[in-house]
């Protein structure tokens, strides 16, 4: 079954560009078009079938990316969201996943990779992390304390020193800093890439805790859910 | 026989009644006639009366006057305060208000001596204007005027006339300020009525014998005394007790055209009449005529004319006014000082004079009338004029020397021939003394010793006279007569002939030290070792060593330096005669001057005329006539006189006021007009101009400045508060007290008031204050504007990265996907291919643009990661080649951003060189950062290069720039144990 998709971006061509790229393949299908935030989330509520992965730009008059994504996810849980920007701004991006995004792609990017993306996400609950995000999250996931809604894996035990990540956890994302795919994490740390992308995924996780709890405040507020 | 006892009896009687005539005794007083001059227009004053102030009110018929201790002042006509109305006066009153009351017809003014005003009741007496009223008596509240019609009281409080009704009876006695005037006599029944204002019983004295009693007057509460044309009769109230008459010691009768006789109390036992123009003193106790006073010289006061009124002032001067001779100041308080001679200039002009009290004679050489010969007590024996035959001018006596007890020596100006008079034969002779041409006026006898002269001749030898054998041997003074001369202690000569009459350098030693430029005489008295030098300029004293011990000269109080005499008294004081009287010298240096008041004869003595006898008796010879005193009984009392500020005006104007100037405390006056002018005077014995005043300004000088016997302070006081004090007394006093002080305050300049200073102050600080504000505000605002002006810029930077973000970076992406559907649809083609590259080319260095625009400062850590990110990003399309990264950062710092422009560009230009013509596998980039270090190193494992032919195409020259452009060196190398390249990206400068 094709993955349905939006397209959150307040400029047209970019919204056609993706569109265009994405027009060819058949593993996704555009379910959803906004051009910001309030838009996107009005179009949510009275939306008869909800989009999987939203390509969410982050400049936006109205109702930004982040914001957004944080009222969204917050929302509606089941959906994941990429951040779509022309150029990778480490701080806004990073930001964005803590709101609840899942990764980053650039506009440029080529089609496949697009997809590649869409799939990972959709698949594995994130994105590959880019030395820099790696980076950042691992300062960040330094410090806060566990709110893990998912169980601890066997045999991870968690050190004094790492409160917010498993001695695993922290491996793999220090060679995530350091440039390596899942497959060539998997080789050094002999798990297989499977693993890999599963302890991603818990690592993105525990990004998105930061502000979940505020976001869903805010949407019920604004009456968003 | 009984001729010759009535004889005997008639010239008993005769010179009893001589004894008793000659029985009083005659009270010479010092007496001032007063001069015209000093204020006093009218000759003749009807009425005087001291005030509380201590000023003295005359009245004469038509003006009033005050007397300030110095001059007369008229009291100017007219209505206002201080004015008096035009009238015919008749009385003055000092009511016990201490209210002066002026009395004239129909009115009365009163004085306040408080305000030194007037207030004026004209025209209060009812009645015609020819009607005369005279004040007859006080009653407790109330004035009693009498006319011969009508009488009326004033009440004294509210002056306002409390009954008026016409006289049923005659009045029968005068009102006299000094004596009791609490009662009425009126003439009833041939007799005298006395009634009393008070509980005293009324009395009735019977006059059927009397016929001849004009007045009454009471003299105390029980003594009445009866005037008559010859004498007068005392009645005793209480007993009726009559006293014979009491003749008047004038010759008979009064005069006629002198109505009223007037009594004056002197004190509770004495009364003073004015009889005619002879004063006398009725002793109450005594019943008789007890003194009568007379002038210095015996004689009465007035020759024609009669007394009108008379005053004791509470001195106890005795002020009398007369009909012909005005008025007259006769002092009762003068220091013991003897008179010899008559008082009369030009006769008794004293040149020198020699005192023999144990032959009781007293020869006194004249200016002018010759020798002449006293007794000690002052009588004159003889006149010996000694004029030259054929000329008019008198004989001037230079000079006198004792030869024996009896015989003197007499020195004639410019006469051929000298005398020696004999003071018991009374005789004189001339002698002729062979070496002398003529005798100068200024050359005097030096007395070596009875006997024994020396003298100065004109060719300036000393000669000596020596009397042997009653003849006169002449010779030159040796140097032992020097010597003898010189511990007589007592040398008066000119000073120039100083050297060569001592013959002691140290007399030349003296004078050199005092600056007398004129030539002067000198006269010389030794004091125990010191020597005083009299000069015209004061007196000197040296000691043993010639070192100026003391100056006594006008500074130190002396009133004049020109001395003439120099004498020591028993005590060692000094006393010295000059100009302006006679000054005692203590030995503590305190000064008491005399002069013509205290009853010297004049205050111009004469040199030479200084003289003391054994018996410490002083005596001074002056212009007119010699005085004599034991310094032991002169009154050292130094008299205080009551100062009285007579008069302020500042700038010219006088000080307008309501109180009196006397009573003045304080003055103010503003800084324009600070020129202060103050005259005072002094109420005392003697007239004011015979103090001495002094003052002191407290906030400008300490010391008392003495003003001598000028009675005008001058003063130009700076803004400030000062208080003026003054003093006065008979001479100067360095530590006088105080008797007047005024509080003085100048005001200063608008712009030196405090208010002023405070407000400039507080403007100028206010000033300040706004111009820093300005200036802060100006500042603040520059900076704000910088600071806008930067937003500005950031805005504009932002909002072109934005735009550049959002419109071109839109676009070109939109540009690649299309090249890539392009690619897609198509045959991969050359073009496509460049197409691509280009649209990638655009977006990054639109990347780049944006990064620049930003401006923002790269961690390294962040660098690293970016380089990274594009590593693996390039690195998508090739699966072939494994990339890795180390990091060593330690000192994660900030890079600039065009420096890690530059950075970024040569490592991804390696980077890019690497993966077209490397063939590598493996990529391995290093960060080494620590403090000291920032090495960046891309390794592979290609085929390396051949070094010799790096060609440009491999942007080396690129990176090499760019590395210098960051302060860093790039090294390219082959590896060593491997294959491929090294690129070490080393910064520099750190």
């Amino acid at each position: 079954m094709a993955i349905k998709i939006a397209i959150v971006d307040d400029k047209a061509i970019n919204r056609q560009t993706v569109k265009e790229k994405l027009a060819a393949y058949q593993e996704v299908k555009l379910a959803m078009e906004a051009n910001n935030g309030k838009h996107f989330l009005t179009s949510l509520k009275s939306a008869a079938i909800l989009p999987d992965v939203v390509l969410m730009d982050l400049e936006m008059p109205e109702m930004d990316g982040i914001e957004t994504i944080s009222m969204a996810t917050a929302a509606y849980p089941s959906i994941k969201f990429i951040v779509l920007t022309i150029f990778e701004d480490n701080d806004k991006i990073f930001e964005a996943i803590k709101a609840g995004a899942s990764g980053y792609l650039l506009k440029e990017d080529s089609a496949v990779n697009i997809i590649d993306a869409i799939t990972n996400v959709y698949e594995f609950n994130g994105i590959p992390m880019s030395p820099a995000i790696a980076r950042k999250a691992m300062e960040l996931l330094r410090m806060a304390p566990i709110h893990s809604y998912r169980e601890q894996e066997e045999n991870e035990k968690i050190s004094e020193d790492n409160a917010g990540l498993s001695d695993r956890e922290m491996e793999i994302l220090k060679e995530m800093v350091s440039g390596k795919n899942y497959k060539a994490i998997g080789e050094k740390l002999f798990i297989s890439p499977l693993t890999v992308r599963k302890h991603a995924a818990h690592i993105y996780e525990k990004l998105h805790v930061n502000s979940r709890a505020q976001a869903i405040n805010i949407a019920y507020k604004k009456k968003w859910i | 026989m009984v001729v010759l006892l009535r004889k005997i009896i008639l010239l008993t009687t005769l010179l009893t009644c001589q004894a008793c005539a000659t029985f009083s005794q005659e009270l010479r007083q010092k007496h001032t006639v007063i001069d015209e001059n000093l204020g006093l227009t009218d000759k003749l004053i009807i009425d005087l009366v001291e005030d509380s102030t201590g000023l003295l009110w005359l009245l004469s018929e038509n003006n009033l006057y005050w007397f300030d201790g110095s001059e007369y002042n008229k009291i100017p006509h007219g209505n206002s305060i201080h004015q008096i109305p035009g009238n015919v006066f008749s009385q003055l009153y000092r009511s016990p208000e201490e209210e002066i009351w002026i009395v004239y017809n129909k009115g009365y003014s009163i004085y306040n001596p408080t305000t030194h005003s007037f207030s004026h009741f004209i025209d209060i007496i009812p009645g015609n204007r020819k009607e005369v009223f005279n004040l007859v008596a006080v009653k407790e509240f109330d004035l009693i005027f009498r006319s011969d019609r009508n009488s009326f009281s004033v009440n004294r409080l509210t002056k306002k006339i409390a009954t008026f009704n016409s006289n049923t009876d005659i009045l029968f006695h005068q009102f006299s300020k000094s004596l009791p005037h609490n009662y009425l006599a009126t003439s009833k029944n041939n007799g005298i009525l006395v009634q009393f204002f008070n509980n005293q019983p009324t009395h009735f004295i019977s006059l059927q014998n009397k016929k001849y009693v004009q007045n009454a007057q009471l003299i105390n509460d029980s003594l009445l005394i009866l005037i008559q044309t010859s004498g007068i009769v005392l009645y005793n109230l209480l007993n009726g007790d009559t006293s014979n008459l009491i003749q008047y010691p004038t010759n008979g009768k009064l005069l006629a055209y002198n109505k009223e006789l007037k009594l004056i109390s002197k004190n509770k036992n004495e009364i003073l009449f004015l009889l005619d123009n002879e004063l006398w003193i009725f002793h109450v106790l005594e019943k008789q005529f007890t003194n009568k006073i007379v002038s210095l010289n015996g004689k009465n006061l007035i020759d024609n004319g009669y007394y009108k009124n008379g005053y004791f002032d509470k001195m106890g001067n005795l002020w009398v006014s007369s009909n012909l001779n005005g008025l007259i100041k006769i002092s009762f308080k003068t220091q013991p000082i003897h008179l010899i001679g008559n008082n009369i200039e030009d006769a008794d002009f004293i040149k020198c004079f020699m005192v023999n009290k144990s032959a009781n004679c007293i020869l006194a050489g004249t200016y002018g009338k010759g020798l002449l010969l006293y007794d000690t007590i002052g009588n004159l024996i003889k006149q010996f004029p000694l004029k030259r035959a054929n000329t008019e001018a008198g004989t001037i006596i230079t000079s006198i020397g004792q030869l024996d007890q009896y015989h003197y020596l007499v020195f004639a100006f410019s006469q051929p021939e000298q005398y020696i008079i004999n003071i018991k034969t009374h005789t004189i002779k001339p002698v002729s003394i062979p070496t002398f041409k003529s005798i100068g006026y200024y050359q005097e006898i030096i007395q070596l010793k009875p006997g024994e002269l020396l003298y100065s001749s004109s060719n300036l030898n000393t000669t000596k006279i020596k009397w042997q054998q009653n003849q006169l041997n002449i010779s030159f003074a040796t140097v032992e007569d020097r010597v003898q001369m010189e511990a007589m202690g007592n040398i008066k000569l000119q000073h120039q002939n100083i050297e060569s009459i001592t013959a002691n350098p140290y007399f030349t030693k003296c004078i050199r030290q005092l600056s007398l430029d004129q030539a002067g005489r000198l006269v010389l008295q030794r004091r125990n070792t010191n020597w005083l030098i009299g000069t015209i300029k004061g007196i000197f004293e040296f000691d043993k060593n010639a070192k100026l011990l003391n100056t006594y000269n006008k500074d130190a109080g002396m009133a004049d330096e020109y001395i003439y005499g120099l004498v020591l008294d028993n005590t060692g004081d000094i006393w010295c005669s000059h100009n302006k009287g006679i000054s005692r010298i203590s030995k503590e240096g305190n000064i008491l001057n005399l002069t013509k008041s205290d009853g010297l004869q004049s205050d111009e003595f004469n040199y030479g005329a200084a003289a003391k006898t054994e018996d410490g008796q002083l005596f001074f010879g002056g212009i007119k006539g010699l005085n004599s005193f034991y310094p032991t009984l002169i009154n050292n009392q130094l008299e205080t006189p009551k100062l009285l500020v007579t008069h302020i005006s500042t700038s010219d104007n006088k000080l307008s006021t309501d109180t009196a100037f006397w009573n003045i405390r304080n003055i103010e006056l503003p800084f324009a007009k600070n020129s202060l002018k103050i005259k005072v005077s002094a109420i005392g014995n003697f007239s004011g101009d015979y103090y001495n005043y002094q003052y002191r300004v407290k906030g400008l000088f300490s010391e008392w400045k003495n003003l001598g016997r000028n009675r005008e302070i001058n003063l130009a006081l700076p803004s400030g508060k000062y208080i003026l004090e003054m003093a006065c007394s008979n001479s100067f006093m360095k530590n006088a007290i105080p008797q007047k002080s005024i509080f003085i305050k100048i005001t200063p300049p608008f712009y030196l008031r405090w208010w002023f200073i405070v407000s400039a102050i507080a403007t100028v600080i206010g000033i300040l204050f706004l111009v820093l504000q300005a200036m802060n505000r100006h500042r603040y605002q520059k900076k704000l504007a910088t600071l806008k002006m930067q937003q500005q810029v950031e805005n504009e930077r932002r909002r072109i990265s934005r735009d550049l973000h959002d419109n071109m970076g839109a676009y070109t992406t939109a540009l690649l996907s299309n090249v890539e559907k392009l690619k897609q649809q198509n045959k991969a083609s050359d073009d496509l291919n460049k197409m691509e590259s280009n649209a990638v080319n655009i977006l990054s260095s639109l990347r780049e643009t944006i990064w620049v625009l930003n401006n923002r400062e790269i961690s390294i850590a962040e660098f690293s990661d970016n380089f990274k990110n594009y590593c693996i990003k390039m690195l998508q399309n090739f699966d072939s080649i494994e990339f890795e990264s180390e990091e060593h950062i330690i000192d994660d710092k900030n890079l600039p951003a065009t420096e890690a422009l530059h950075f970024d560009k040569i490592l991804k230009e390696a980077f890019q060189n690497i993966l077209k013509h490397s063939g590598a596998t493996h990529i391995i980039f290093k960060i080494e950062s620590h403090a000291s270090l920032l090495c960046f190193t891309i390794e592979d494992n290609g085929k390396g290069f051949n070094m010799n032919t790096i060609s440009r195409g491999y942007g080396l020259e690129n990176m090499q720039w760019r590395a210098k452009e960051a302060g860093a060196i790039i090294n390219i190398t082959n590896n060593h144990n491997k294959t491929g390249t090294s690129i070490y990206l080393k910064k520099i400068n750190r």
